[in-house]
C-alpha cells in the first residue's frame, strides 16, 4: 500500500506552520526546528531523485538556502511543506542541468578519472536487521531503475504521501499526467521488486529466504 | 495474478534516507543576522497586476469616444456580453495570482485551464453572438485586406493592456520559485486580452462577427500565448543574472 497521508503528516505540517511563522519572524531557533523537521523528508527525496546520496546532501543545503532568501514569499499561515518540495526540485533541476553544462575533468590520454570503488564487504549487523537493509537497498535500485519522470511521480504520491494535485504542482505538470506516470511508475517498482532475490516485505523473525539462500 | 502491493514499511523506509547532514557552513552564514521578513500577501499582488492592466483601457476610456451604435444595441446583450468578458477577466486573473487556502503557490493548472477557456469563451461569443445595428455599425470589409489592418488595430489595443500586467507579474511573481511559469503567464496575459475586449466592447465602433471574434477574442488568445513565453523566459533570465552575480 502506497504511504497515504496521515494524521502525523497533517501534524507535521501544522507544526512546519507555526515554525515557519516564527522562522519569519526572525527567529533562529525556528529554523534549526524547521530544518530537523523537514530535512530527512527533503533528503529523502532529492536522494531518490538524484541516487547519490553525497550530491542530495548539496542540493538539501541549496533548497535551504534558497528558503532562507525566499522566505518573504511565504504566506503566513500556509503549509509550507508542498513548497520547500517544490524549491528542492527546482533546485535539483536547475543543479543538473548546470553540472549538465560543466566540463568534465579528464586524464591526459582521453579518460575519466578512476574513482576507487567503496569496500561495502562485510557487516557487524545481525541478520534480520541485514535483511531490512537489503530491502531497502534492492527498493533503492528498483526505484533508480525507474524512469526519471515515473520515479519523480511515484516518489511524490506513493513514498512521500503527497496527493495527485500537490505532486502536479510541485513538478509542473497536470493531474492526469501525475496519475498515469504514479501509476505506470508504481507497478514498475512492484514487478521489480517482485522478481527481486530479496522479499518485497521482510517478514520480522522469518530468516527463510536467507537459509534457502545459504 | 497481479503481484502484491508494495509494503507500505518498505516505502517509508525509502521516505527517510536516514539522519539529515548539520547545516553546512554557507547555509549559517547566510542565516547570520538573520531579521524579520515582512511575508507576502498575494492580494496585494492582485491589485498591483489589475492597476497595472487598467492604465491604458482607463486611459483610453478617458481619451477616445465611445462606439457610435452604442445606444441602438440592446442593453441586455450588451450587459450579458459585458459580463461574459467580465468573467473571462476577473476568473483566470484570481486563479493565477491567489494560492488555495493553506497553500503557499498559486494552482498553475487551475489558472491555465480557467485561461484557455476563458479564450474559448470570448472568442466563441463573439463569433456567435455578435450584434450589429444596420446601418450604424461600421462593418469591416470582408476582403483579407481590408480585414487584417482591422485586427491588428485591436489587437495591438489588447497588447497594450497585457504587456504592463505582465510586466508587473514578472517582477512579483519571478522570486517564487514556481517549476511551470508558462501556467502562471498564460492566464495573466489572457486577462490583459480579456481587459482590453472588455474596453473595446465600449470603444470599437467596428461590428461583424468575424472582427469581434477573431480580433477582440483574438487579443485573449495573443496575451495568453505571450505570457506563456514571456514568464519562463524572464525567470531564466533572472536567473542567468544571479549567477552570473555569484559568479557561478
Amino acid at each position: 500500500m502506497p504511504v497515504g497521508r496521515t494524521t502525523e503528516d497533517e501534524a507535521c505540517c501544522a507544526r512546519a506552520a507555526a515554525l515557519m511563522a516564527r522562522y519569519c519572524e526572525g527567529e533562529r531557533r525556528a529554523f534549526d526546528d524547521l530544518y530537523a523537521l523537514l530535512a530527512p523528508r527533503i533528503l529523502g527525496y532529492l536522494t531518490g531523485l538524484v541516487k547519490e546520496r553525497a550530491t542530495a546532501e548539496d542540493l538539501l543545503q541549496l533548497t535551504f538556502i534558497k528558503l532562507h532568501q525566499h522566505r518573504d514569499v511565504y504566506i503566513r499561515g500556509a503549509n509550507p511543506v508542498p513548497w520547500l518540495y517544490t524549491i528542492a526540485h527546482r533546485t535539483c533541476l536547475d543543479e543538473l542541468r548546470r553540472r549538465k553544462r560543466s566540463r568534465v575533468r579528464m586524464s591526459l590520454d582521453g579518460n575519466l578519472p578512476h574513482e576507487p570503488s567503496a569496500d561495502i564487504s562485510g557487516s557487524a549487523e545481525p541478520p534480520q536487521e541485514r535483511a531490512h537493509e537489503q530491502a531497502i537497498a534492492a527498493g533503492m535500485a528498483a526505484l533508480a531503475d525507474l524512469p526519471e519522470m515515473q520515479r519523480q511521480a511515484v516518489l511524490l504520491t506513493k513514498i512521500h504521501g503527497h496527493s495527485t494535485a500537490q505532486a502536479a504542482s510541485i513538478l509542473g505538470t497536470t493531474v492526469g499526467a501525475i496519475k498515469l506516470r504514479a501509476h505506470r511508475g508504481y507497478v514498475a517498482l512492484r514487478n521489480k521488486l517482485t522478481a527481486d532475490p530479496y522479499p518485497v516485505t521482510p517478514p520480522a523473525g522469518d530468516l527463510s529466504h536467507e537459509q534457502a539462500a545459504l | 495474478m497481479s503481484s502484491p502491493p508494495i509494503d507500505s514499511e518498505l516505502l517509508r523506509a525509502l521516505r527517510d534516507a536516514g539522519p539529515p547532514p548539520p547545516i553546512s557552513t554557507d547555509l549559517r552564514s547566510s542565516l547570520d543576522g538573520m531579521k524579520p521578513v515582512r511575508t507576502r500577501v498575494p492580494l496585494r499582488t492582485l491589485l498591483l497586476v489589475l492597476a497595472a492592466g487598467c492604465v491604458y483601457p482607463v486611459t483610453a476610456l478617458a481619451i477616445y469616444p465611445l462606439r457610435r451604435d452604442l445606444s441602438a444595441l440592446p442593453p441586455a446583450w450588451l450587459i450579458g456580453v459585458a459580463l461574459v468578458w467580465l468573467a473571462g477577466f476577473c476568473i483566470p486573473l484570481v486563479l493565477a495570482l491567489l494560492p488555495r487556502r493553506h497553500q503557499v503557490l498559486p494552482d498553475g493548472r487551475r489558472a491555465l485551464r480557467a485561461a484557455v477557456l476563458a479564450a474559448l469563451t470570448l472568442v466563441l461569443t463573439g463569433l456567435l453572438f455578435t450584434v450589429d445595428v444596420p446601418g450604424v455599425t461600421i462593418l469591416p470589409k470582408s476582403r483579407w485586406a481590408g480585414f487584417w489592418p482591422l485586427w491588428w488595430h485591436c489587437v495591438s489595443f489588447s497588447l497594450k493592456a497585457t504587456v504592463p500586467m505582465l510586466l508587473v507579474a514578472s517582477i512579483a511573481l519571478r522570486r517564487m520559485t514556481v517549476v511551470n511559469l508558462s501556467f502562471l503567464g498564460a492566464p495573466i496575459g489572457a486577462v490583459g486580452g480579456a481587459l482590453a475586449g472588455l474596453t473595446l466592447h465600449g470603444l470599437c465602433p467596428y461590428g461583424g462577427a468575424a472582427h469581434v471574434g477573431l480580433a477582440h477574442g483574438g487579443g485573449v488568445v495573443v496575451g495568453a500565448v505571450l505570457g506563456a513565453l514571456w514568464l519562463p523566459l524572464l525567470a531564466r533570465a533572472d536567473g542567468r543574472l544571479r549567477r552570473a552575480r555569484r559568479g557561478d
